[in-house]
């Protein structure tokens, strides 16, 4: 095995292992938040009154203020936003790991996906 | 509750259909939630763009273990992916309903084609090309994308020399698009297109299709969630679901494999595409 196998050995493994520990805490918190949720009876669901556009930012502060249960409620949206994150921080650790080893294409490379990932956050936001 | 029991039997055959056949569950989930459940189509894209996410988290983790995953041509990819995931989730809120459930019934029809390909034409290919690539790898000089990887199936590790990054970087845009506008994983245009134009081995493209389909889904998925189109309610039993599903079939997938399969599969997405269009044109109410 050459140098830049035993390199990609190790990128791989250190991702392996932020997917792992990501996809465990994001399960957990959306398993728990919608167990508690159900066991309370909180969780009605009604598909033919479900609107569109029925669960944005505003909806979702609204709905935390108005709710005893709000710490409960949002176990459910931290579990999906870190499901959500947890490809980032892969990206962030390609990024580290190609930089601190001067690989300067690849750090260039994992920047810009970095970058779009950001564009699109703002994009988002914005469009509320 | 009797709804989220079905919202998790959706999520289970979406991941165990998914993993068997080696395609994301999107293309199962998001016909499911909007014929069978009435579920607004936006919401159930929403719910399977995170469903997707799960999916290709999931099984990375297998195959970064096995080192078949490119990494560096599945983040240089990623960049025109993104860009078609943001122009995506963006135009999905000017589409009108029909034009989304044409638009995917096209899609569905598409990827039944090409599972039966991928399954059939694509495995016979890759083996003939992993020894020619092997031969040539040993008089040029490697690039930056130029890897190897160990197939189980063969005992043997094999090397590859990747081509026409810019051919691959245009089909990667194109499924970005279908990533963000439909909900899906977008492995059926990556796949073929790294295997065919880029000369990346069938079992590599699936690993990389795979690593790329989650950083993808996060594009989407950040602009559903800000916009209001991902239900927790919804997308956590289907999610479970597929999580279940998925780990289940990967057990399975090597004793179900036969062609018989791939053909009832390739009925069943051409008769997804065709309820689609059915919708589309309000000959079937639900």
């Amino acid at each position: 095995m050459n140098k830049k196998e035993i390199k990609q050995t190790l990128l791989n493994s250190n991702l392996n292992k932020i997917i792992t520990v990501g996809l465990l805490v994001a399960l957990i918190l959306m398993v728990a938040g919608f167990l508690v949720n159900a066991a309370r009876n909180n969780v009605a669901l009604d598909i033919e009154e479900l609107e569109e556009n029925t669960l944005g930012l505003k909806e979702l502060y609204n709905t935390l203020k108005s709710t005893g249960n709000s710490i409960i409620f949002l176990l459910s949206y931290l579990g999906i936003f870190i499901l959500i994150l947890v490809p980032v921080a892969g990206v962030i650790f390609t990024l580290a790991y190609f930089t601190s080893r001067k690989n300067l294409k690849l750090s260039l490379i994992s920047t810009g996906v970095l970058l779009i990932l950001i564009l699109s956050a703002v994009i988002g936001f914005i469009r509320i | 509750m009797l709804i989220f029991l079905y919202l998790f039997l959706i999520g289970l055959a979406a991941g165990l259909i998914g993993s068997i056949i080696g395609i994301g569950g999107g293309i199962i989930i998001v016909p499911f939630l909007s014929l069978a459940l009435k579920v607004p189509i936006h919401i159930a894209i929403g719910t399977s763009i995170i469903a997707v996410l799960m999916t290709s988290l999931t099984a990375s983790r297998i195959f970064l273990k096995k080192n078949t995953t490119n990494i560096e041509l599945g983040l240089t990819l990623e960049i025109p992916t993104t860009f078609g995931g943001i122009i995506g989730s963006i135009a999905v809120a000017y589409l009108k309903n029909k034009v989304l459930f044409i638009i995917f019934g096209c899609f569905a029809i598409s990827a039944g084609i090409f599972t039966y390909f991928k399954n059939t034409y694509f495995q016979n290919k890759n083996q003939r090309e992993n020894i020619t690539t092997t031969q040539e790898i040993n008089t040029s000089k490697d690039s930056i994308f130029d890897s190897k990887y160990y197939d189980e199936t063969t005992g043997k590790a094999y090397k590859y020399k990747v081509k026409n990054v810019l051919y691959g970087s245009i089909a990667s845009l194109f499924a970005g698009l279908s990533s963000g506008l439909l909900g899906v994983g977008g492995g059926v245009i990556k796949v073929p297109a790294m295997n065919i134009f880029m000369n990346v081995p069938i079992k590599v493209a699936t690993a990389t299709s795979n690593y790329m389909i989650g950083i993808t889904a996060v594009v989407s998925s950040i602009i559903y969630f800000y916009n209001g189109y991902i239900n927790p309610f919804i997308t956590i039993p289907v999610v479970i679901g597929v999580l279940i599903g998925a780990t289940t079939g990967s057990f399975t997938a090597e004793k179900l494999k036969s062609s018989q399969i791939v053909i009832i599969i390739l009925t069943i997405f051409i008769a997804i595409g065709i309820l689609m269009f059915l919708r589309a044109f309000n000959v079937i109410a639900y």
